[in-house]
């Protein structure tokens, strides 16, 4: 007879597995909002909450899995909005090539700072990131000849016809799958070397890990997504201004990650998405909508380090442990 | 024959401070050499120098005939050169097995499932197998210090550079890190061991270099060394037999 025991499934599994299902019920709920009945305004305002879902996840992999904060998040969309346009009016490339060729615009951008910056200890990239998107911020404004500045520049539409729920599900579709490319790069090895990055470099690299060339490839990879993002973001508003790239924009996309969870890309992802709602909810109240979430910023990082997402799926995995 | 780590006057400045003053070093492979002198002596710097994390300012250094000093301490790392920190630094936000993963995971050749299982084979011999699934910040001090071991056993390093291994450790524990230093050495790698701990030191080195000022003052078999009086009046301020025997 056999004696040996059947394997007992870890805690760790139950949770990751509660999680999981959790995470396709969210999935489907999203896939079925469309046939709900929802207003096509909502529908327009999550779709664009799919985008900041893209950006926040993306800035969480930087500052969340390898520890270093940038604020050039919201510049290198906007340089992918950009990158796009020019590719598909001036150089005529067709949108199935210029929203990709932004996405490598942006990461040589991204690889040029992070080469600049990243060898550097401390606020360095930080510091550097805000000189930077302030920079390309104000270029874009000044060379009103070639980006007519502040007025905005037409994009091409991605679609011929303007249905809201096509648009929706190609934005579902983009953060989906950026999230499984991001989660799929986090599992692999190169995930525990960004977190051996994060918790010390120096004993990273006394173990052999080439610190200084993931780190530039976080921010590289991370700057590829944003402009990704950015670019088909331009061709769904179909007008993009500079101010898409101020220092604000950058303020809510690392709200988004903060109060969602920004030490992981899908609850920092939810955060984009749950924000941007709440910013078209609390429309009426004006400017306050800032000062509340500067506020809920400063409430979550001290008592919920994990953002509200994280803090809800804690408590989901101390529930499971206690049963 | 050719020592495997030869150190050729390293000098290593911070400001007006020199701490590194001309140190020349010759080891043998398989060597297991001891590193003594007072705080702030040079020694933590010495090896800071060896293992890529500070430039000498001048002098050079050579392990197995190629040059090291200057080079990243991730390439000397690839080359087999592996330390421990004064201040034990384990990633404390992954896992206990996660921590040994990082140093296996980085040779792409090698697969996730032997690194495992080399990663689980080592936390067994260091008696903290038990924890391998547990998040790191709940070790000890003690466990973390052994941590650190088994993650350089990942690196199956030709030398070792540990740097006061021993500190608030737990005697049963020190016991078991000196059975896996001398089973490091058996086996041929190279140790250079800084210690406070004078009975670690004496019990386990075959050779003991002194280090004052970032000038070595001695270097020698560790019965010479514990008599010495420049080594005694360095470490104690005095060259009495009676203040000796704390050597």
């Amino acid at each position: 007879m056999n004696n040996q025991a059947k394997p007992i499934p870890s805690p760790a599994a139950a949770t990751g597995l509660r999680r999981g299902i959790l995470g396709l019920l969210v999935v489907a709920v999203f896939f079925a909002i469309p046939f709900l009945g929802l207003d096509e305004y909502w529908i327009y305002i999550l779709t664009i909450g799919f985008y900041y879902g893209i950006l926040a996840s993306s800035w969480s992999l930087i500052v969340g899995y390898v520890g270093r904060i940038s604020f050039a998040h919201a510049a290198m969309s906007g340089l992918g909005a950009y990158g796009s346009i020019f590719a598909s009016t001036t150089f005529a490339l067709p949108l199935y090539l210029a929203i990709p060729f932004a996405g490598v615009f942006t990461g040589l951008v991204g690889l040029a700072i992070g080469r600049l910056c990243l060898r550097l200890h401390g606020a360095y990239l930080g510091l550097t990131t805000i000189a930077f998107s302030e920079i390309v911020r104000i270029t874009i404004t000044a060379e009103h000849e070639i980006t007519r500045g502040s007025l905005g520049l037409a994009a091409p539409a991605l679609f011929e016809s303007a249905d809201r729920v096509q648009y929706y599900y190609s934005f579902l579709a983009v953060l989906l799958a950026s999230l499984l490319v991001m989660w799929l790069v986090l599992r692999s090895r190169i995930g525990l070397f960004f977190a051996a990055i994060r918790e010390d470099e120096d004993a990273a690299a006394s173990l052999g890990v080439k610190v200084v060339r993931w780190k530039i490839f976080a921010f590289t990879f991370s700057s590829v997504i944003a402009g990704i993002a950015g670019a088909f973001y331009a061709h769904f508003i179909q007008l993009v201004a500079p101010s898409m790239m101020s220092l604000q924009e950058m303020g809510f996309i690392l709200s988004m990650a903060v109060i969602g969870g920004f030490q992981n890309i899908f609850y920092a992802a939810m955060g984009g998405i749950v924000l941007e709602v709440l910013l078209e909810v609390l429309r009426e109240i004006g400017e306050w909508r800032m000062a509340i979430f500067g506020a809920v910023v400063i409430l979550v990082l001290r008592f919920a380090p994990n953002g509200l997402f994280g803090g809800f799926a804690d408590y989901l995995a101390s529930l499971g442990r206690r049963s | 024959m050719t020592a495997q780590l030869v150190a050729e006057s390293l000098v290593k400045r911070f400001g007006g401070l020199t701490a590194l003053d001309d140190v020349s070093l010759e080891i043998e492979a398989g060597e297991l050499l001891g590193l003594i002198g007072p705080n702030g002596s040079g020694k933590t710097t010495l090896l800071n120098v060896l293992s890529g994390f500070y430039l000498a300012d001048s002098g050079t250094a050579f392990f197995e005939g190629q040059k090291i000093t200057g080079r990243e301490p991730a390439v000397l790392a690839g080359r087999g050169i592996a330390r421990t920190f004064q201040v034990t630094k384990i990633f404390r936000r992954i896992s206990v097995l996660e921590n040994l993963l990082v140093p296996g995971l980085v040779d792409w050749s090698a697969g996730r499932s032997t690194v495992i299982e080399k990663g689980q084979e080592i936390l067994d011999l260091l008696e903290i197998g038990h924890l391998a699934d547990g998040p790191a910040a709940e070790m000890s001090g003690g466990q973390a210090k052994l941590l650190e071991f088994g993650r350089i056993m990942m690196l199956d390093p030709k030398l070792v550079l540990l740097d006061e291994p021993f500190g608030g450790v737990h005697p049963m524990l020190k016991r078991l890190m000196h059975d896996r230093i001398r089973d490091w050495n058996g086996r041929g790698t190279t140790i250079i061991l800084i210690s406070h701990d004078m009975g670690s030191i004496f019990d386990l080195c075959g050779r003991v270099m002194t280090l004052q000022n970032g000038r070595v003052i001695a270097n020698a078999a560790p019965e010479q060394v514990r008599n010495d009086p420049v080594v005694l009046q360095a470490y104690l301020g005095t060259q009495d037999g009676e203040a000796g025997r704390g050597l």
